[in-house]
Parts: C-alpha cells; sequence; structure tokens
C-alpha cells in the first residue's frame, strides 16, 4: 500500500469520495480513502454518505466471511467422522482371522484327514448323534422334574 | 445427510466387530492336539450358519478325563447344566451363552473310556 498523505483539504477529501460513490477508485484506492476518512476531522454530508458506505461494504464483506468461516459444530461433525471411520476399519482388521479354517468340514480319523466326502459323512453322522444328545439330555431333565414334581406334591398331601 | 449416514453406519460396524469370542476352556480341546491320536475322531463342520465340533474317543480314559477337566473349567459361565449318571453312560450338559446365542456342550461317556463330546452353536456366538 503506498503511503498516503492525510493533508488533504475538504474539497479533495469530497472529491475522492464522490470518484469512490461512482466506483471510480481502485480497490487499493478505496482502501487508502477509508483509511483517510478514518481518521480526518473533515464533516460533509458527502463525507458522511461515504464513510456510511464503506461501513454497509465493511458489514457485508464481514458477514461473507462468517458465511465462508464453518461453524465450530461442522469441524467437529468432521473430526467424529474421521476418527469413527479409522476406528470402524481397525475393528474390521482386527476381527478378521486370517488363520480362520475355510474349508466347511474337516475331520480327522485315527490320526488321519479323511477326504471331503469321508468327512461331510461323518460330520453329518456326528451332527445327528448330538441331536439325539441333546433329545436324551432334555427327557432326563424332564423326568427328573416331574419325579421332584411328584415327590413335592406326596409331601404337601401327607402334611 | 451423507456425512451423518456414514457416521451411524462406521459406529454400527465398529459395535458389531467388537463382538467377543467365548474364548471356552472346552474349545481348546480342538487346538490339534489331538489330530494325530489314533483313538480319537475330529469333526469339524459348518453348515448354514451352524459351527460344530465333536471328539469321539475309544477307549482312552486320559483323554476323557481332560474333556472332564476342560467342562468343569466351564461350568461356572453356563446358564444351564446337567450331569445325569445312568446305568452304562453319564451324560453332561452345558448351554453358554455368548453374543446373544446360545452354545451346547456336551459330553456323553461310558464306563471304558469312550466317549462323545461336541459343542455347538450358531456362528455368531464364536464370533
Amino acid at each position: 500500500m503506498k503511503y498516503f498523505n492525510n493533508n488533504f483539504s475538504l474539497d479533495e477529501t469530497e472529491r475522492l469520495c464522490q470518484l469512490y460513490q461512482n466506483c471510480q477508485l481502485s480497490i487499493l484506492e478505496e482502501m487508502e480513502l477509508e483509511y483517510v476518512l478514518t481518521y480526518c476531522e473533515f464533516d460533509s454530508t458527502m463525507i458522511e454518505e461515504t464513510r456510511e458506505l464503506m461501513a454497509v461494504s465493511r458489514s457485508v464483506n464481514l458477514a461473507k466471511a462468517k458465511a465462508l468461516r464453518k461453524p465450530v459444530w461442522v469441524w467437529v461433525m468432521r473430526l467424529t467422522a474421521s476418527v469413527t471411520i479409522l476406528l470402524g476399519t481397525f475393528a474390521v482388521f482386527r476381527q478378521i482371522n486370517f488363520n480362520v479354517v475355510n474349508d466347511d468340514c474337516i475331520v480327522y480319523v485315527s490320526g488321519e484327514r479323511a477326504s471331503d466326502k469321508v468327512a461331510h459323512e461323518i460330520a453329518e453322522a456326528d451332527v445327528v448323534k448330538m441331536r439325539h444328545f441333546l433329545q436324551v439330555v432334555y427327557e432326563q431333565k424332564a423326568t427328573e422334574e416331574a419325579k421332584v414334581e411328584q415327590f413335592i406334591n406326596h409331601i404337601n398331601q401327607s402334611k | 445427510m451423507k456425512r451423518l449416514v456414514l457416521i451411524i453406519l462406521s459406529i454400527v460396524i465398529a459395535i458389531a466387530v467388537f463382538a467377543n469370542p467365548p474364548k471356552l476352556n472346552v474349545e481348546s480341546l480342538f487346538d490339534g492336539r489331538f489330530n494325530n491320536n489314533k483313538s480319537v475322531t475330529i469333526s469339524i463342520y459348518k453348515n448354514n450358519g451352524n459351527y460344530y465340533r465333536g471328539i469321539t474317543v475309544k477307549n482312552n480314559p486320559d483323554i476323557i478325563k481332560k474333556i472332564v477337566d476342560a467342562i468343569a473349567k466351564d461350568v461356572p459361565r453356563a446358564s444351564d447344566y446337567s450331569d445325569h449318571q445312568g446305568d452304562d453312560e453319564q451324560y453332561t450338559s452345558l448351554q453358554i451363552i455368548n453374543n446373544g446365542e446360545t452354545i451346547y456342550i456336551g459330553l456323553q461317556r461310558d464306563r471304558h473310556g469312550g466317549g462323545f463330546f461336541f459343542i455347538q452353536g450358531k456362528e455368531k456366538a464364536f464370533k
């Protein structure tokens, strides 16, 4: 910014204000004029109008600057999103077990691994055996509960 | 809006993948220690979202004892436990809840060192 001489006369100052209102000043010159009007002691209608216009344009620029600045909560949301995505990705990779058994059926018989076909047959037979086991246990429990109930009823009746 | 959906999705994924495996003592029996044992048949089977593992033992009281000891360590976590001694066979049964699913554990053993042991449940219970 070039050095500005504040020693303007009233006429010169008003002429500059007129040029400002006619948009005949460069941006740099407008800034310099604003500086002059801030500190000059002259007062006239033209100068006041120019000061008011400059105040208006300044508040417009300020509003634009504020609008460009994102509110704090937007930054917080962005940060939260980034952290959450990173955590989620980390958690997914942590849970992937690269040593997982990919085969759906593995059977060892007497110390040797069985072929797929035999393995499936044995495994399916084991599942049937398991279901039978669960059925037996269920019936055992039902039988025991019935015995207990019968015992309690007998006690109550004999009282 | 898109950002919000992405955040919610990431949170859900993060929560889902932090489900804990059960870390049962009986699961250690399937670490490969019996794979080469001639008195044992081991089955590991996944089908339709179900995960089954079984050990069938013939005439090996030592292995039966190891299975019994492993089961005993998991009994405190069981939501359901029963042990029934019949004339010839003994039935031990546990149910353990993990990740909202039930894991069934059972041991059927005879007097001659033979037995049938299994762990079964939905795959989600073991993740």
